[in-house]
């Protein structure tokens, strides 16, 4: 009887007792939402240091001390990629005909890409 | 209880009766039925049964890539060998090393990130789409990323390193380091799917669960351990099951990072095979060693399959 009281009161607790229970989990979300943040920032470091580098005048790439600021940014690098190398050509092959047979030497097991490397040849 | 147990056998009985058709209209309908199948069946024979029996066959043979194929029948003599070989049993622990080092990481993390997600939280949206953009790229990118990173001295890692004055780390040449430097990759990369898949797990747990449990006096903690974690349990095995798998499987993006070095520290078995196969041309020895991996995944999925019924049954 003692237990079935208690829980009623957790049911219908007094005023103060809710915003105390709201406080905490306010307190608890902000605690949660910090951590993700870091661990979003950290996932996403990578990613933006890769594209730092790609917005990047190619002499600047390779300086020390290394910065994520640059003297000017530039599409240089995006215009050559795309006029002196086969990049839109490979592309399009890959997106036509690599796209279903490419299952099958994607799966690690070594029979299928022995067989598949026998049929390139 | 008879009763009705009575009533569902009845039920049963009359509902196999029912599409009980007459002998030629039947034979018929199952010939339709599998030539709506047949496509499937004769590229399922052609590109998985027959390299897999082939493979088989190879691995007796001394069979090489520039010709001499069944001309050598060695027996067991392949698996002798490789038996034999310190450098497959050097391979093999890498990758069991790499298994054991990654898998914990990518499922644990996986539940604490979804886990956190999963609360009333602004810009969740966000946090989403940083777990799993990393899986959307392809391995060359990913390498190339964090090859990138892991340069020594103007490498974003050690150059951040430096600046807060901590002695730099080789991260992809000292032979104790390249390992983690390839599972932290490796987590990065693939973290995001199992966190999907917990995402979705915690989704489908009924909401009114968590109010009954409140209302008995359960805390968070309490909530996540007795009501959470258990109601998971089978999306876990699930992931904990493909997770063993994908990770014994590791090869591109070691040999990619590392070539298998620095001194062979991190070459998995599978660079071994593809080395003995296709460096060495002795595609008979490789096909033994595929088949040993094979076994190996094979016991060890078997393994988790029986653990997970016994959990069930016991569950039940």
């Amino acid at each position: 009887m003692a237990t079935q009281s208690k829980s009623i009161e957790r049911v219908v607790p007094a005023r103060e007792t809710i915003s105390r229970d709201q406080m905490k989990r306010q307190f608890t979300n902000s605690g949660i939402f910090a951590i993700l943040l870091m661990v979003t920032i950290l996932w996403l470091i990578p990613l933006a240091w890769a594209l730092d580098t790609a917005l990047k005048p190619e002499s600047e790439t390779t300086i020390f001390p290394l910065t994520w600021l640059s003297s000017h940014f530039t599409l240089q690098a995006f215009a050559s990629t795309l006029s002196t190398s086969d990049l839109p050509r490979w592309y399009f092959i890959v997106r036509v005909c690599g796209h279903v047979p490419g299952h099958y030497p994607a799966t690690d097991r070594v029979p299928l890409r022995r067989v598949h490397l026998q049929a390139v040849l | 209880m008879s009763l009705s147990q009575q009533q569902m056998a009845q039920a049963r009985e009359q509902a196999q009766r029912v599409p009980r058709m007459k002998g030629t209209f039947r034979w018929r309908n199952e010939l339709v039925g599998f030539g709506f199948v047949l496509p499937f069946l004769i590229a399922y024979a052609l590109f998985l049964l027959w390299p897999v029996l082939l493979g088989l066959r190879m691995s007796l043979y001394n069979w090489n890539l520039a010709g001499g194929g069944t001309s050598a029948f060695l027996g067991l003599g392949n698996y002798q060998e490789l038996f034999a070989d310190a450098n497959f049993w050097s391979a093999l622990w890498h990758t069991i090393l790499f298994t054991v080092l990654s898998t914990p990481f990518l499922v644990i993390l996986a539940l604490a990130l979804a886990l956190l997600i999963n609360r009333t939280i602004p810009a969740k949206w966000l946090f989403r789409l940083a777990f799993f953009a990393p899986f959307v790229l392809p391995v060359t990118v990913v390498v190339l990323i964090w090859q990138w990173l892991f340069t020594p001295g103007f490498g974003l890692i050690n150059s951040t390193l430096t600046a807060i004055g901590l002695p730099t780390v080789n991260w992809l040449t000292d032979p104790h380091v390249a390992m983690i430097s390839v599972v932290v990759v490796t987590i990065w990369w693939t973290v995001g799917v199992n966190f999907l898949l917990y995402l979705a797990g915690l989704q489908q747990i009924p909401q009114d669960m968590y109010e009954a449990a409140a209302i008995d006096g359960a805390g968070a903690w309490t909530q996540i351990l007795r009501i959470t974690i258990p109601l998971l349990g089978r999306i876990t095995t699930l992931i904990v099951i493909l997770q063993v798998i994908a990770s014994l499987q590791v090869f591109s993006q070691i040999y990619l990072l590392t070539t298998g070095g620095p001194d062979f520290v991190t070459r998995p078995v599978i660079q071994y095979i593809y080395e003995t196969g296709f460096s060495s041309y002795r595609v008979g020895f490789a096909s033994a060693a595929s088949y040993v991996l094979f076994v190996l995944i094979l016991v060890v999925t078997a393994g988790q399959f029986t653990l997970l019924q016994r959990q069930q049954r016991r569950g039940a």
